[in-house]
């Protein structure tokens, strides 16, 4: 129940940061339905740089982006996590409790991530540039 | 207005999940090499076994969710430790032999 100038006020800024946030979140939703933001790299590793700089004749063909497991296992486990917590608190009405093994598990996946990612860029940093195969590891 | 805003939230998720698995189905997005090795000749098993494991986890925790919800529980459904050491396990396999292969590859070995 809203009372008085003050409660008016804080409903009407309330309201206002809801909109915002919303509107905000399907301008986004737009974007990628249009191409604005592109989705085509969300699970793929960039190409090896080295690699690429490094083509023996103009015959070779680029190295192409690979799809990395680490990205599409981390994809999977914030929808799953995201889209269970979403539909619990709709069908409760409140906020609910997340047990501590679930904060692990995104802590896992995250993790994996992050070491796959820094694991690929220390692969790609190597020092001799004529050893530079043309494979890239997702 | 709560429940509006939750439901346009919800509906924002399950249209950003359509978009994306939409582009992984139609070609949109870059899913190739994801299982095989380096030159994308060979299923590599360290890829394949996190692969398996991480769709079966998530699919076990949906279904776990829906029935724990479905039972007049609201709160999200705890992991059991020995599942979460396994999906630990799977992990720790595949960014070992990712590591091995980077190893491979800074001493200029066949990867």
């Amino acid at each position: 129940m809203i009372t008085g100038f003050w409660g008016w006020i804080s409903a009407a800024v309330a309201i206002a940061i809801t909109l915002l946030i919303v509107g905000l979140a399907f301008a986004i939703l737009w974007a990628l339905f249009r191409g604005t933001i592109n989705l085509t790299y969300l699970l793929a590793e960039p190409a090896d740089p080295r690699a690429q700089r490094s083509l023996p004749d103009a015959d070779t063909p680029p190295e192409t982006p690979k799809a990395s497991l680490a990205r599409f296992q981390f994809l999977i486990f914030t929808f799953v996590i995201a889209g269970v917590y979403l539909v619990l608190c709709l069908e409760a009405g409140r906020f609910v409790e997340i047990p501590d093994n679930v904060i692990l598990l995104l802590g896992v996946s995250g993790t994996s991530y992050a070491a796959s990612k820094g694991i690929k860029a220390a692969a790609d940093r190597r020092p001799d540039p004529a050893a530079a195969g043309s494979d890239s590891h997702g | 207005m709560v429940r509006y805003v939750e439901w346009a939230v919800g509906l924002w998720l399950a249209l950003t999940l359509v978009m994306v698995l939409l582009r992984i189905f139609t070609g949109r997005m870059i899913v190739a090499g994801m299982l095989s090795n380096a030159s994308g000749r060979r299923v590599e098993i360290h890829r394949l076994q996190l692969f398996a494991v991480s769709l079966m986890f998530a699919a076990g925790y949906v279904a776990a969710a829906l029935s724990h919800g479905g039972a007049g529980n609201p709160d999200m459904p705890d992991i059991k430790p020995v599942l979460l050491l396994g999906l630990l396990g799977s992990h720790g396999a595949y960014l070992s032999q990712k590591s091995a292969w980077a190893l491979r590859k800074r001493g200029g070995r066949p990867t």
